[in-house]
């Protein structure tokens, strides 16, 4: 390797060689490169070797490249863990790559032959059919969502769809699924922390941005939750995900020495510059306006719009997406086993006066990178040309395995690839777990529903209004509608269903292909309040909350892939970390039972800020599972709405008195309980048994039970179908020593459905699920009237439909008519004076 | 005769009698800040950099930025006095936010694009930005709590307040 | 061709039909399937293919604007796109029009038609534009499906429609105002206005008007979405209606109205492996209709 020429101010050297640890340290921190001293200590012995100091376009790179967005330090470093397996007794393991030995573990294990690509690409892909392949990546954007919430939630769903545009030789996007995390809308101005905005402008302007980039690119938002709680004041999360459809011979990239490197899309500026270590380390204030991108979603439909035919034509070889760390990224991953040459200066700007550091970093949007034989680059040229993209080559791909970058004629960097992608070295960290249920400890119930203690309880008809009422269980309607959930046609089971198509669905299915009946469902489950006694049980109950969504449309388990998002504080504080550890054991363990593959994922760390006291303050560890699955004929789908009056109603599944984490005891102001466990074994037959059923036409509603249990349950289906029901709590399948009517009703136990089933039916649906826990609890009637006996038989519980719908959509109605669809701003922060 | 590029600013406001759906959101958010306001009223800001004729002016107007069956609009070259909403009322306060410089305006770009369609080539640049003017608030500071509690987001926009 | 000024009568038998697309255009691949489940020949033409070569729009007997965000809606919905074709392509489509061939325009593809000129159309491509497609009076945009009524129009060739049926609509800028008491009466009048909302206006459109077209009836713009209602499988209660694997009808909720097409009878060979005649929906009916000409007969 030659000396590096450096001319001039634009490129800077870099003090690394002679620098003490503490100024090692400094370099990183005033440079936002977020690189640990053994970092810097490693990056400065691989120049001392080479007798040179680094370019700030060589550190940059690597700090961008090495960060935890990109490399995932935590989740594939080491993590020395003490505590309990499952519920078994503490003992210290120690793993060398979590990341591996639990979600990736899975599907390497179950080893099914429709995976055909996982963990290696932008995004996963299984199998569709012989000839097409459906690929899906969810992500989260946390960060700059809570800074400038419109833009950065729009971006997010602009880099998510990108993934699925880059992966294999490029996707269409065909779905996207939104779930959205934020403080309590109705939040007092005074538990505000200063510099946050409130959540009710997070929430308007995070829904606005995601429903403005996702109706321009033209892609149906048909999934999706929002929850809401404290902990995610300061912290929004913010998970978008799009799933993709391709055709099976354009599932694999190839990069020839040789071939050009082409950029093309929007031009380069100074955005998003330090995104990938911004989103590395926990909110401060002052934070530069550059972390903030507006996104173009015009630009990048676009890109989609000439990828495709370009794709079709085999103009290109390889292609990925210009996201976290730019040019540097995009560039440096495609031509990681071949080697790199690019020139900043051929790169099409927005405005002149970039640096090259900054030309290469930059992380504006809407770009992609591809790789093109010469050949047909005349062809692309023509083509995108021909729409309007910019398409510009900016280098080429060698086969010396470095990275080298030039402006003009001067080079500002050269690394080996090897050293750029494997150099990095391990980082260890401490995790340990403590048993909160034993620490926090439960309350029980004694007989007739009294806590120890003689607290008086409210009647089962007041707690369910308050339950139908609460934000993360009420109606969603008035985000729903701002979404076109039906571009592109292929709608079959749509978010909202019902008489008046106002019920909440569990799931949804669509077909990727209008000349076909075969369709994919997509679900997902999410709850952190199960995760704040047990993130074991929460990542447990998460994949059989997304899996049961499937199932209860008509979704196919044994046909079922999963993604996993990982949102969580500060991994360097180890009991952080080891809820963390709890969480992917579960993962490993119970998708393993559900013979369920990942086949992607993301983690979100650090979402952390300090709050008046100047304390890190950590969001709630959440997991996002998003499942995703076929339906042989997409009109054997189920709705949830009971439809016929007489009809059977079914419980599949055993109740049990697990009440920790629900909203049963957030209503009810209480803590402790036992958090929900699934039996895994007993669940996936369930699973295997309804969908039979369901094929056989023996279902004509199903609805699966979360938050809220059987009741909330049992009145959605209700008043979505306006057909009303009488349930006999005493026919529940029950596990346990307190058998009382409120747990029946409000209990979270997992794995559970609600299933109508026509008298007709009954031999024949008996049979199928015989063996399992089921129990036929009711009927539906023609009075619209939810009635519900408890297990002494006297009625416990007796409401109008159309009073409980009234208040499942009061929320909703609350929002309705307000600038962007959303409620009025109750802002009353008081400002910290000098802020503006 | 090479003419100086000026800076033009157009507003595009409602005609009396339609329905301001921005406006309307506004207001209905304003109760929960603690105000209240007589009247909302709102424009799409256009600031065009370019060598033009009035007839030119007059023809993007017309052509691209208005729709005559809702809309009506007002225009000036900075220097002259602001064309915005004031000239309507008066005792109002006025706000107009734009994008920060950096930030991308895809709304001035696809201006740009339909000035160009209309063969007309000498604009250099196009900002596009939203206008806000209250009537019977309690003043500029109450305003200024509008921008930094709804409409604004420093970050992103610059902002300024007007009597 | 051009000036012919003849009616239809083509010769092949199956219509030739250009979908036109731009930055932003998102409707255009159910749009051009539901044109080929209906037996047209269909091309999606690029706006600047079409700048550089007018003369190729000759080649076509039905243009579509499908929907979507051309140019990201920016300025207005459909202005930017209108005024490339009311400037660009004038004469190219005043000839089109004049010929009595159709032009199809839904939801991004009516705002166009609207602020081009061609609708309402009273004098070809009207000097200055008579009507627009607002902002929602809720303010927000509105992913839902309405029910409609076929008004008797001058577009006669939708005659065979039902006279009630249900569509989804997907828009911002839905809601159609005329400039003035004179405009709409010139509308009534001529009988341009082809469908209106019916029971409940989503979007406070003036009179209640989802669709017009031109005083000849060749020009159409509707806001509601044919081509995504092909199937009965894409209506939001079919589960309400049919039972787990398409057979055993459920007693259908009173409050709904039926669906047209349930019971349509299948003309041609539009059937897509696996669909049987009685899945069909209204979405096949308009798209049928519009690639057939007066009678019955086939474009020729």
């Amino acid at each position: 390797m030659g000396p590096i020429a450096v001319t001039g101010e634009r490129v800077r050297q870099i003090p690394l060689l002679a620098a003490a640890d503490a100024q090692l340290e400094r370099i990183s921190r005033e440079g936002l490169l977020s690189l640990t001293l053994e970092e810097m200590r490693v990056i400065q012995r691989y120049f001392q070797e080479r007798q040179r100091d680094p370019t700030d376009v060589e550190l940059e790179t690597l700090a961008q490249t090495w960060s935890e967005h990109c490399k995932h330090k935590t989740f594939r470093g080491t993590i020395e863990f003490v505590g309990p397996r499952g519920s078994g007794t503490p003992s210290p393991r120690v793993y060398r790559d979590l990341l591996k030995e639990t979600v990736m573990r899975v599907t390497e294990e179950l080893a099914v032959p429709w995976c055909l690509s996982v963990f290696q690409d932008n995004a996963g892909v299984i199998a569709f059919d012989e000839e097409w392949a459906l690929a899906f990546k969810v992500e989260t954007h946390n960060h700059p969502s809570a800074l400038e919430p419109y833009g950065g939630a729009g971006t997010g769903v602009g880099g998510v769809i990108r993934d699925v545009l880059g992966v294999g030789l490029g996707a269409k996007p065909v779905l996207n699924t939104d779930v959205f995390c934020f403080g309590p809308v109705d939040l007092p101005g005074t538990k505000l922390p200063a510099g946050v905005l409130a959540p009710r402008r997070i929430m308007q302007g995070v829904v606005a941005g995601v429903r403005d980039y996702g109706n321009r690119m033209g892609i149906p938002t048909a999934n999706g939750a929002i929850l809401f709680d404290e902990g995610y004041v300061a912290n929004p999360l913010v998970f978008c995900g799009t799933v993709g459809f391709l055709p099976r011979d354009k599932v694999c990239k190839s990069v020839q020495p040789g071939d050009l490197i082409v950029l093309i899309g929007g031009r380069t500026g100074r955005d998003g510059i330090h995104g990938a270590t911004f989103s590395s380390t926990a909110l401060t204030a002052g934070i530069s306006s550059s972390v903030v991108q507006i996104g173009h979603a015009i630009m990048e439909k676009k890109i989609l719009d000439v990828l495709l035919q370009a794709r079709d034509q085999g103009l290109y070889r390889a292609v990925t997406d210009c996201g976290a760390g730019g040019l540097s990224s995009a560039v440096g991953e495609l031509g990681a086993t071949c080697g790199v040459r690019a020139d900043v200066a051929q790169v099409p700007l927005k405005y002149s006066g970039l640096a090259p550091w900054e030309i290469w970093l930059s992380e504006s949007q809407e770009r992609m990178v591809l790789a093109v034989p010469l050949a047909t680059w005349p062809t692309l040229q023509a083509l995108c040309a021909s729409e309007g993209v910019e398409a510009t080559a900016i280098g080429e791909f060698t086969n010396d395995r470095a990275l080298r970058v030039m402006s003009d004629s001067e080079k500002v960097a050269e690394l080996d690839m090897e050293f750029l992608h494997h150099g990095m070295p391990r980082v260890t960290r401490q995790a340990i777990w403590r048993d909160r249920e034993q620490v926090v400890g439960i309350q029980p119930l004694t007989p007739r529903g009294a806590v120890k203690g003689g607290q008086r309880l409210s009647p089962p008809g007041k707690i369910l209004k308050q339950l139908l009422a609460h934000p993360n269980i009420a109606s969603k309607e008035w985000v729903i509608r701002q979404y076109d959930h039906e571009v592109q046609g292929g709608s079959v089971i749509k978010p909202l269903v019902g008489a008046h198509a106002d019920g909440p669905s569990d799931s949804c299915v669509f077909r990727p292909r209008l000349d076909s009946w075969s369709g994919v469902v997509v679900a997902n489950g999410i709850n952190p309040w199960y995760g704040m006694i047990d993130p074991y049980w929460m990542a447990a109950c998460c994949i059989d909350e997304a899996l049961r969504n499937l199932v209860a449309v008509g979704g196919d388990v044994s046909s079922a892939a999963l993604l996993d998002n990982f949102c969580w504080g500060n991994p360097e504080h180890p009991e952080e970390l080891g809820g963390l550890v709890r969480a992917a054991q579960a993962c490993y363990d119970v998708a393993k039972g559900f013979r369920t593959p990942f086949i992607s994922g993301k983690d979100s760390l650090h979402n952390t800020w300090r709050d008046a006291q100047g304390q890190e303050r950590a969001i709630p560890g959440t997991l996002l599972i998003s499942a995703i699955g076929l339906i042989p004929d997409a009109r054997q789908a189920v709705t949830m709405d009971y439809k016929v009056p007489g009809d059977l109603l079914y419980l599949l599944g055993e109740t049990r008195e697990e009440l920790g984490g629900s909203h049963y005891h957030k209503v009810l102001g209480r803590t402790g309980g036992r958090v929900p466990r699934p039996e895994v074994v007993t669940a996936r037959r369930s699973m295997v048994a309804l969908h039979l059923a369901i094929q056989r036409g023996l279902v004509r509603a199903c609805h699966d039970l979360s938050e809220g249990g059987l009741g909330v349950a049992a009145a959605e289906m209700a008043f979505a179908g306006e057909v009303g029901a009488n349930l006999d709590l005493a026919k529940l399948p029950f596990r346990g020593l307190d058998r009382m009517d409120l747990a029946l009703l409000f209990s979270e136990s997992p794995s559970r459905w609600l299933v109508e089933v026509s008298p007709h039916h009954q031999k024949a649906f008996e049979q199928v699920i015989s063996g399992l826990p089921f129990g036929l609890i009711g009927k539906t009637i023609t009075a619209k009237t939810l009635v519900v006996h408890g297990i002494n038989g006297r009625v416990i519980l007796r409401e109008s439909l159309a009073i409980l719908k009234r208040i499942w959509l009061s929320f909703s109605r609350s929002f309705a008519g307000s600038r962007h669809g959303t409620i009025l701003e109750s802002d009353r922060a008081p400002k910290v004076k000098g802020k503006k | 005769m090479v003419r100086a590029s000026t800076v033009i600013i157009v507003s595009v406001v409602y005609r009396r009698g339609v329905r301001d759906p921005l406006a309307a959101s506004i207001r209905q958010e304003l109760p929960e800040l603690g105000m209240r306001v007589r009247r909302v009223h709102t424009a799409q800001l256009y600031r065009l950099v370019g060598r033009l004729m009035d007839s030119e002016v007059k023809r993007i107007v017309r052509d691209l930025l208005v729709d005559p069956v809702i809309q009506e609009a007002r225009w000036g070259r900075t220097g002259v006095s602001s064309p915005s909403l004031n000239g309507r009322v008066r005792g109002a306060v006025s706000l107009e936010v734009w994008l920060k410089p950096r930030v991308t305006d895809v709304v001035g770009e696809s201006v740009l694009k339909g000035i160009s369609d209309l063969g007309i080539l000498t604009v250099e640049t196009v900002r596009a930005g939203t206008g806000y003017l209250f009537e019977g608030l309690k003043g500029k500071a109450q305003v200024q709590q509008i921008a930094e509690r709804l409409l604004v987001n420093p970050l992103i926009h610059d902002y300024h307040l007007g009597a | 061709m051009k000036g012919s000024g003849r009616k239809g009568h083509f010769a092949t038998t199956s219509p030739r039909v250009v979908v036109l697309r731009t930055a932003g255009t998102n409707c255009d691949g159910e749009t051009v399937h539901a044109l080929r489940l209906a037996g047209a020949e269909v091309e999606v033409v690029h706006i600047n293919a079409l700048l550089r070569d007018p003369e190729r729009l000759d080649r076509f007997q039905l243009l579509v604007i499908p929907g979507g965000f051309s140019y990201g809606d920016d300025i207005a919905a459909g202005k930017i796109l209108a005024n490339e074709l009311r400037w660009k392509l004038r004469e190219a489509l005043n000839t089109f029009v004049a010929s009595g061939r159709r032009i199809i325009g839904i939801c991004n593809g009516f705002q166009v038609l609207v602020k081009a000129g061609f609708l309402p159309g009273f004098s070809g491509m009207d000097p200055e534009p008579l009507a627009t497609l607002g902002a929602n009076d809720s303010g927000r945009f509105q992913c839902e499906w309405v029910t409609l009524k076929r008004e008797r129009s001058a577009a006669c060739w939708l005659d065979h429609l039902p006279v009630r049926f249900d569509l989804p609509i997907a828009h911002g800028e839905g809601k159609f105002i005329p400039k003035d008491h004179a405009s709409l009466r010139r509308l009534i009048r001529n009988r341009q206005i082809v469908f209106r909302y019916h029971g409940r206006n989503p979007n406070g459109s003036v009179a209640g008007i989802a669709a017009i077209c031109n005083p000849q009836g060749n020009v159409v713009g509707m806001m509601p979405h044919p081509e995504r209602h092909l199937t009965i499988y894409q209506h939001p209660s079919w589960s309400r209606r049919i039972g787990g694997n398409g057979q055993g009808h459920f007693p259908p909720h009173p409050s709904l109205s039926p669906l047209g097409g349930e019971r349509m009878k299948v003309r041609g060979a539009w059937n897509f492996r696996g669909q049987r005649g009685s899945e069909m929906a209204v979405g096949c009916e308009f798209f049928r209709a519009a690639v057939t000409s007066g009678q019955g007969k086939a474009w020729n």
